[in-house]
């Protein structure tokens, strides 16, 4: 009995430490600051949930997603369609794969996309009280709620929903929402922070 | 001068004639079998396709994205989403009798953009409208169901069999304006075995033509409205 009581106060203990652990570096803007300045890279799976009133299911994607301080990323996807989308030094491409290899894609959408990009290396940089576009609220559960601060923008995106992995410096899942009935929601797995990855990575296919 | 307007007229007239393919006549007794073959190539009942889609503008510039159909013939609805492969939506708009556009980032805002592709879908998907006027068998081989839309149109249905079909618009003058074919069919889980084109290609011959290449990544049947 004494044991029991003593396995469930340690339990207890254990638990508080480690919820404090990880509430710690997203318990406000200067921790979460602090945990991004010592992510360099960072290399994760990630599955990709399309949700619309259109679809009777989500449309599922799946791919790697690569990050390296300042400003370079990679987004791959695998299924259900071949494709790369390439940020570095301010310049976005995106490669699809076809039968003859990767073509280029020269569509005006790119400049939308472009802008997400951007919104993904300043939140990986843990920069989300400086963002010009989005006012960010740090919410209970390690999440951050970014709202549009333009009515422009806020047609494009009502809100964005982060949330923070309880290892320090990682997102865990972003949902970008369009409307109520139209988000996206990401979830990165197998997250390597700091492994070395090659600059070639960000420009070359 | 009224003899040089006639045979302008008579040489327009003679050359845009030359654009409906003529039809070699068939045996009399097929003919209920080469409207069947054509009107097989429509879904009957209300369905859901996923494609990617690859666009080729004017400048032979090439965009690629995600298009999500819902199609319901027997109302003549369509529902279209277009969107980056990574979810951003573009384009979100209905067609029920007129065009409802839901949500447009520039440059697939405009009315006329969604009126254009909602015509594309619809020559793709549901049985061209008005009577077919004439059926026959062309120097290929291949049956074709000759309609007349309201509008002074000609749509061509060319099949071989239900999987490698093309439609042929042509205008009131008889120029071809846009083809779309069918291939590469697929049967795809919960289609409910009917098979699907994985691949169809259109090509708008216009004064601002375009091509797209629309490669199947879901299709399924939906319960009606």
């Amino acid at each position: 009995m004494k044991i029991k009581k003593c396995y469930s106060s340690v339990s207890i203990f254990i638990l508080f430490i480690a919820s404090y652990l990880s509430i710690g570096w997203a318990d406000n803007w200067d921790q979460i600051k602090k945990s991004a300045v010592e992510v360099n890279t960072v290399k994760a799976d990630f599955i990709q949930e399309k949700h619309m009133k259109i679809l009777t299911k989500p449309l599922i994607s799946r791919g790697v997603f690569y990050y390296k301080v300042p400003k370079s990323l990679r987004w791959e996807y695998i299924s259900p369609v071949k494709s790369i989308l390439m940020m570095q030094n301010g310049k976005t491409k995106r490669f699809i794969k076809k039968n003859e290899g990767y073509i280029e894609d020269n569509s005006a959408n790119l400049q939308a996309m472009k802008f997400v990009l951007q919104e993904i290396t300043m939140w990986l940089s843990g920069r989300f009280d400086e963002n010009p576009d989005f006012t960010a609220t740090l919410e209970s559960g390690h999440k951050i709620l970014l709202l549009p601060k333009e009515k422009s923008l806020s047609m494009m995106i009502q809100k964005i929903e982060l949330t923070l992995s309880d290892r320090p410096g990682i997102i865990k899942s972003v949902k970008i929402y369009e409307s109520e009935n139209s988000f996206t929601k990401l979830v990165f797995k197998k997250v390597i922070l700091n492994d070395k990855i090659e600059d070639s990575l960000f420009r070359k296919i | 001068m009224k003899s040089v307007t006639f045979l302008f007229i008579l040489i327009f007239g003679t050359i845009s004639c030359t654009g409906l393919p003529k039809l070699d006549p068939v045996n009399s007794s097929i003919i209920p079998e080469i409207h069947k073959r054509c009107s097989a190539l429509f879904l009957n009942g209300r369905w859901e396709f996923i494609h990617s889609i690859e666009a080729t503008m004017p400048n032979n510039k090439k965009s690629f994205i995600i298009g999500i159909t819902v199609i319901s013939p027997e109302i003549k609805r369509v529902e279209s989403v277009i969107m980056t492969i990574e979810g951003l939506v573009l384009f979100d708009a209905c067609y029920e009798q007129k065009v409802v556009i839901n949500r447009g980032i520039p440059p697939f805002d405009s009315v006329d953009f969604a009126r254009h592709l909602m015509d594309d879908i619809k020559l793709m998907f549901f049985k061209p409208d008005g009577q077919i006027i004439e059926a026959g068998m062309l120097s290929s081989g291949e049956y074709v169901c000759r309609h007349k839309s309201n509008d002074g149109h000609f749509v061509d249905i060319v099949t071989n069999n239900v999987c490698a079909w093309e439609i042929r618009r042509y205008t009131p003058s008889a120029a071809l304006r846009k083809t779309i074919k069918a291939s590469h069919c697929k049967t795809l889980p919960g289609s409910n075995g009917i098979r699907i084109p994985g691949r169809i290609e259109l090509d708008d011959r216009g004064a601002n033509g375009y091509s797209l290449t629309l490669e199947l990544i879901g299709a399924k049947p939906l319960a009606k409205n």
